[in-house]
C-alpha cells in the first residue's frame, strides 16, 4: 500500500478496538441520505452521466470496513462490509477515514491527495474523476449530508466543522488545501 | 460587430477557468474579471467526466456573473466532425441564447457560423487553433470578425510584443497552470497512445486510459498501457501526460520532452502588459475550487497593485507556492530557457 506512513490515521490502539466493536448500522443512513440528496440536487447525478451506475468501493484504511456505493439517483445505495468481503467493484478510493471525510466537505482537493499520495485510486479512473467532480460541485456540508435544515444546519455545522479540523491537527492529516 | 467586454476598469483582464458551476462562483467571487467554461459534450477542449456546463447551468452561471460584473467567456474549440456539425452550431446557438460575452472557437466552420448567425457576440480565436503569425490571425480577423487570440504557450515575451505591432486584435496569454509545451492544437502524441487528443475528442492522455499500478514499492502511471511514469515509495504521483513522462533514451531515463512543472508568470506581468497583452488566462478548467479561488485570489492582487504602480511579485509568489504541480514551476517559453 503506497499511502503515506499513518499520516492522517487513527491510532493503532484505536484501529484494533474497532475490529472488535459491532458495526454501527451506516449503509441503511447513508442510502437513505444518498437517495434524499437525489430529488434534491437531480443536477449532480445528471453530472455523473454513465457513472452514477458504477460500483465504487470506498476503503478507509484505518477502519476494519469498506463502503460500496453506487449512486444511482433514487435508486442509491450504499452498504457496509468488513474488509475481507469487499468486492472488487469499478472503482477503488483508499485513503484515512479523515482525508476521506474532506473530500465530500471539500476540505481536500482529490487532485492533491492523490499526487501526495494519501489516496489510492485503483480501477476505472474515468469513474473515480466522474465521482471527485460531481462531489466538487455538491458542495456537501455534513448537516445536508444528514438532511438538516434552517437554523440547527448552521449550528450542526459550525460543530462538525471545528471537531473535524481538531480531529486533523491530531491525526496529524495533511493540510487542508 | 460584437462589442467590447464590459466591466474591465484594469489594463489587463483576468481570465479564469470554470470546469463547473461552484467553480464559476469562486472564480467570480475571487475577482475574476472573465470566466471561461464550455459545454459538457465533445465541443469543449476540456471534456472530462463529471466536468463542465449544462445548457441550464451555463444561463445561471452568466446570469450570477453578470449581476457582479464578471463576463462569461465559452469554448467551443474542438473540431466539427464532418457530417456532423449539429452539436457545434447548437453550442453556438445556446451560447448566444444564455447572453455570454464570447465564444472561443477553433475550427473554421465554427468561426464561420457563430460570425453569420450570432455576429452580435465576440468571437475569441482558442489556442486550439495554433494561430501565431500576423498571417494567420489578420485572416482570422477579417474572414470572421475575431476579436481576440489566444496564444499558443510557445512564444517568448518578446515575440508576442513583435506580433502586438503587427495584428489588429487583442491577445490573451497563459499565465498559470498545467503547461501544454507544444502549439497545443497541433499536438497528436496523445492520439497515439490512446486515440485521442485535444482537438478531436477535447481530452489529451484521457483519464479513461489512465491506470496506476502498484508493483512492489512503485507506482507505476500508464497511459495506454504504455508506462508513463513510476513514483518511489513516499514519492509525490503525478498525471500520465505523455510529454511529461519519464523515458528511456541513449541509456539515460529523463523527462525527455518537458518536465512535470507548471506554468507561473506571475514574474512577468509588467513585461506582458509592457508587450501589448489584453488578458491574463489561467488554466486549470480541471481543478477544484478551493485552488481556483486561491489562484484567482494572488493574480487580481497582482494585476490590481500594478495598475497602482507598485509590485506584489513576492506576495503573490507566496500564495502561489503550493498550488503549482509537485511545487515546481517554470516561465516557460516567455524567457525561452528550456530545452
Ligand atoms: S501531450 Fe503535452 S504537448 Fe501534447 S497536447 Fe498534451 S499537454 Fe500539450
Amino acid at each position: 500500500m503506497a499511502l503515506k506512513p499513518e499520516r492522517g490515521q487513527f491510532p493503532p490502539v484505536l484501529q484494533t478496538a474497532m475490529r472488535f466493536l459491532p458495526p454501527p448500522p451506516l449503509g441503511m443512513f447513508l442510502t437513505h441520505a444518498v437517495r434524499r440528496l437525489s430529488t434534491q440536487r437531480p443536477d449532480l447525478f445528471e453530472r455523473l452521466g454513465a457513472y452514477k451506475r458504477a460500483q465504487f468501493i470506498v476503503d478507509p484504511v484505518d477502519l476494519p470496513y469498506v463502503f460500496k456505493l453506487v449512486p444511482n439517483g433514487e435508486h442509491a445505495f450504499v452498504e457496509m462490509l468488513p474488509k475481507a468481503k469487499a468486492p472488487q467493484g469499478d472503482a477503488k478510493i483508499t485513503g484515512p477515514l479523515i482525508v476521506l471525510l474532506g473530500l465530500i466537505d471539500g476540505t481536500y482537493d482529490g487532485d492533491a491527495m492523490f499526487f501526495s499520495r494519501d489516496l489510492v485510486i485503483e480501477g476505472d479512473t474515468d469513474a473515480v474523476l466522474a465521482l471527485r467532480n460531481t462531489m466538487e460541485e455538491a458542495d456537501l456540508t455534513p448537516a445536508e449530508l444528514i438532511g438538516l435544515n434552517g437554523q440547527l444546519r448552521d449550528v450542526v455545522d459550525r460543530c462538525a466543522n471545528s471537531t473535524l479540523a481538531n480531529l486533523r491537527k491530531v491525526l496529524d492529516a495533511p493540510q487542508a488545501g | 460587430m460584437a462589442s467590447n467586454l464590459t466591466n474591465i476598469p484594469q489594463s489587463m483582464e483576468l481570465v479564469c477557468p470554470a470546469g463547473t458551476p461552484a467553480a464559476l462562483k469562486a472564480a467570480v467571487d475571487a475577482g475574476a474579471h472573465s470566466v471561461y467554461c464550455g459545454f459538457r459534450n465533445e465541443t469543449n477542449a476540456r471534456n472530462f467526466p463529471g466536468l463542465n456546463f449544462s445548457v441550464k447551468e451555463l444561463r445561471d452561471g452568466v446570469r450570477y456573473a453578470h449581476q457582479r460584473g464578471t463576463n462569461v467567456l465559452v469554448a467551443v474549440n474542438t473540431f466539427a466532425r464532418a457530417g456532423d456539425v449539429g452539436i457545434w452550431t447548437k453550442a453556438v446557438d445556446d451560447i448566444a441564447a444564455c447572453g455570454a460575452d464570447a465564444i472561443i472557437a477553433a475550427d473554421l466552420a465554427v468561426l464561420d457560423y457563430a460570425h453569420k448567425n450570432h455576429p452580435q457576440v465576440r468571437l475569441h480565436l482558442s489556442v486550439q487553433a495554433a494561430a501565431a503569425t500576423p498571417e494567420a490571425i489578420n485572416f482570422y480577423a477579417q474572414t470572421f470578425g475575431v476579436q481576440r487570440v489566444v496564444l499558443p504557450r510557445v512564444m517568448s515575451v518578446e515575440e508576442i510584443e513583435k506580433l502586438n505591432k503587427e495584428i489588429s486584435v487583442e491577445t490573451e496569454v497563459f499565465v498559470f497552470g498545467g503547461l501544454c509545451v507544444m502549439t497545443e492544437g497541433r499536438c497528436a502524441l496523445s492520439s497515439y497512445a490512446t486515440g485521442k487528443s485535444p482537438n478531436l475528442t477535447g481530452v489529451c492522455s484521457p483519464p479513461g486510459d489512465v491506470s496506476y499500478d502498484e508493483e512492489g514499492d512503485k507506482l507505476y502511471a500508464r497511459l495506454g498501457g504504455f508506462t508513463i511514469d513510476g513514483f518511489e515509495a513516499g514519492e509525490n504521483a503525478g498525471y500520465p501526460t505523455l510529454c511529461k513522462g519519464r523515458f528511456n533514451a541513449n541509456d539515460e531515463t529523463s523527462y525527455l520532452f518537458e518536465d512535470p512543472v507548471s506554468l507561473n508568470a506571475a514574474a512577468l506581468l509588467p513585461r506582458l502588459r509592457a508587450a501589448g497583452v489584453t488578458a491574463l488566462k489561467i488554466e486549470g478548467r480541471q481543478r477544484g475550487k478551493a485552488y481556483i479561488s486561491q489562484v484567482v485570489k494572488a493574480f487580481r492582487q497582482a494585476v490590481d497593485v500594478l495598475d497602482a504602480g507598485g509590485n506584489a511579485e513576492a506576495e503573490v509568489s507566496a500564495m502561489l507556492n503550493a498550488m503549482t504541480e509537485g511545487g515546481r514551476e517554470t516561465t516557460g517559453a516567455y524567457k525561452k530557457i528550456w530545452r
